[in-house]
């Protein structure tokens, strides 16, 4: 029997037993459909994660810690243990890095070590950091004004003027939507030395560029020159200067030419015992848990499958029920096990098939329904910018891998019944009448 | 119209059936050979293995022992698939349920043998078009089984048992369900394949009147072959030995 013999035959049976095949395939069709709907839910919220972590995203920039976020965060840089390999990020380290493939440029960074800023009668924060701008300028792009950083001036980033608040009110965002290009805004340093005494300085620093939003730190940073912030840190730990030449720096950032450049660097600074950190990794880590996500949801979705699956196999058992005169006759009119065999699993396959594109359909309209109905009310619930594209995000191998997948479990369930439809006896079938 | 070498060769064939721990003989110790164009009438009581006979012959059933050759083929040695194309190429079946798939036109019903010999769609509707003209339903094509009546039906499956061409056409009971007139018919048919065409017809029945138009009877008792005689049905002694046999 040839393949098209084959398909006629498969056609012309389920035709025939339509109604239930359509309620049959209905099963896998609710598990299809479930799969589709709920990984594209999984992928459209991963999506969104993304984009609001990265916006613009510059995915090719690294920063290199020479401690640990958490130490530093968690006790103020006095339990930071830094690297137990006892290299030093100095310069030479850094024009080493700079020598690596796809590096752009390397610049160190030094933080400054409090301060607070004041424009007009409004006081704001923001991470303050020393930069080399030479090397700088490659990695940063100004939304209005220029990258420039001579002295007393600064470049800020893109949300910093959000960072403003009324002292008297403590009410924030009272600076929004001011463009603070050319403003001057003012650094209060403030120090008590050993006996007690207490100092202040205020520093006027022009703004001489907005950085565009990338998404990262740097919408949160103000950039000064690198010598500044070390003046300013000598004067903040009363006289005591850090030697960076010698020491060297706590952070720098490295701008790479591409995505693929990354993780080579980022694998070389961690075996040099300093911690590397890039978009990237962020990224990989929101993937990998909407990837468990996905899983999770994609699963309880195939429960519907699987019980399609036994659905599946229990009507073709009844088909083989009704139909025992017919295999018996097919049998004794030459169909050899080969031929029963393909038709019973041929028409299980078909009933998996359809229901998983009729079910690979439905989930992508449900999917597009809820996409545009909900996303705007979700987003808002959990206060973030969908940026104008939908919760529901369907990958286009989904559709494809659950067809096949489909296809398999109709296949799958029709090897018992059809295996049952063989054992019958040729002749006890054509009898039972 | 006979040839030297038998058709069907039958030796020594058993066939022995486990029912409830014990041993049911339906068929023992039969020989027998069928030669090309004759029209075997195979006769006898309820149960004494005259449609197991049949089955066997015709390749659905297996004997317990003993051979059995069609066509030069030894069937007890086939596989099943082997089995299977063999019961395909040489052997058209007429049931006495008529055995119609309910879904399937006449023209379905009556192609749906070349099927699984791979024959093309177009040759299968041609040749089963042109059975259905001979059996007399060259207007029924298009129709289901259940728009047929009975006689009708049964020929849309002589048509099929012929719709391969096979050595050898098996009949079992196939006025079994049917009244008188269509008996008729059927056996008309049946005749006319015989004499015409030359068709090796074998048919179990129990039927006085079906059996009369045969050209040769085998009266099986208790799974042996009792009686066997050619010719003229009503002047051997055939006829007293199995009247007994019919007077239920």
């Amino acid at each position: 029997m040839g393949f098209l013999e084959l398909l006629r035959i498969i056609r012309q049976n389920l035709i025939r037993t339509r109604v239930r095949v359509m309620m049959t395939a209905l099963g896998v069709l609710i598990g299809a459909a479930g799969v589709v709907l709920l990984v594209s839910l999984g992928a459209g919220l991963q999506r969104s994660a993304i984009q609001s972590f990265t916006g613009a995203g510059d995915l090719t920039l690294v920063t290199i810690n020479n401690q640990s976020f958490s130490a530093e965060g968690a006790g103020g840089g006095a339990t930071a243990s830094g690297n137990n390999k006892k290299e030093k990020l100095t310069d030479t380290k850094l024009a080493e890095y700079e020598e690596f493939p796809g590096v752009l440029g390397v610049s160190p960074s030094v933080m400054l070590q409090g301060g607070l800023l004041r424009y007009k009668r409004m006081e704001g924060y923001g991470q303050i950091a020393g930069i080399n701008i030479e090397k700088a300028a490659k990695f940063f792009e100004v939304e209005t004004g220029e990258l420039r950083l001579n002295t007393n001036e600064v470049v800020i980033g893109g949300e910093i003027v959000n960072n403003f608040y009324d002292p008297r009110t403590y009410e924030y965002g009272v600076l929004a939507g001011t463009d603070l290009t050319g403003k001057t805004i003012t650094l209060v340093l403030q120090r008590t030395d050993a006996e007690g005494h207490y100092a202040e300085q205020a520093i006027k620093l022009r703004v001489a560029g907005v950085l565009k939003k990338s998404g990262n730190e740097a919408d949160w940073s103000i950039y000064v020159g690198i010598k500044q912030v070390v003046d300013w840190n000598t004067w903040l730990a009363n006289g005591q200067k850090k030697n960076y030449k010698k020491d060297g720096y706590e952070t720098a950032y490295v701008k790479l030419d591409s995505i693929e450049s990354v993780d080579p660097l980022v694998q070389q600074v961690k075996s040099d015992g300093f911690y590397a950190f890039s978009p990237i990794e962020i990224i990989s880590s929101i993937k990998q848990t909407f990837g468990i996500i996905q899983i999770v949801l994609g699963g309880i979705a195939a429960i519907a499958l699987l019980v399609a699956a036994i659905n599946i196999i229990n009507s073709m058992i009844m088909a083989i029920y009704e139909r025992t005169g017919e295999i018996g006759l097919m049998k004794a009119i030459g169909a050899t096990n080969r031929d029963v065999m393909l038709i019973f699993i041929g028409e299980s396959a078909s009933i998996g098939f359809f229901g998983g594109i009729a079910g690979s359909l439905f989930g992508l309209l449900l999917g597009y329904i809820i996409g545009v109905l909900a996303t705007p009310i979700i987003a808002q619930q959990m206060g973030f910018d969908p940026q104008g594209a939908s919760l529901v995000y369907t990958p286009l191998w989904l559709p494809i891998f659950v067809l096949l997948l489909c296809g398999t479990v109709g296949t799958m369930a029709g090897v018992y019944p059809a295996l049952r439809a063989v054992k019958l006896d040729p002749l006890e079938a054509l009898r039972s009448k | 119209m006979q040839v030297d070498e038998p058709l069907i060769r039958v030796k020594d064939l058993s066939r022995h059936y486990q029912m409830g721990g014990e041993v049911v003989r339906a068929l023992d110790g039969i020989n027998l050979s069928i030669y090309q164009g004759q029209f075997v009438g195979i006769t006898g009581p309820s149960g004494s293995g005259k449609s197991t006979l049949l089955y066997v012959l015709g390749g659905l059933d297996r004997p317990t022992t003993g051979t059995v050759e069609i066509a030069g083929t030894e069937i007890s040695k086939l596989t099943e698939d082997q089995l299977s194309r063999h019961r395909g190429r040489t052997v058209g079946f007429i049931f006495q349920q008529f055995n119609l798939i309910a879904t399937m036109s006449a023209l379905d019903n009556v192609a749906f043998p070349l099927v699984f010999s791979g024959v093309s769609l177009k040759e299968r509707n041609e040749r089963a078009s042109r059975l259905l003209e001979m059996v007399g339903l060259g207007d029924r094509q298009k129709h289901k089984p259940v728009e047929l009546s009975g006689g009708q039906q049964q020929r849309v499956s002589i048509a099929r048992a012929l719709v391969s061409n096979p050595a050898v056409v098996m009949a079992d009971e196939p006025t079994g369900n049917l009244d008188s007139k269509s008996s008729r018919d059927v056996m008309e048919i049946l005749t006319r394949l015989n004499r015409e065409e030359g068709r090796t017809i074998i048919l179990v029945t129990h039927d006085y009147p079906t059996l009369q138009v045969t050209s040769r009877q085998v009266l099986l008792r208790d799974g042996q072959v009792v009686a066997d005689h050619s010719g003229d049905f009503r002047s051997a002694n055939f006829f007293n030995l199995q009247t007994s046999e019919f007077t239920q």
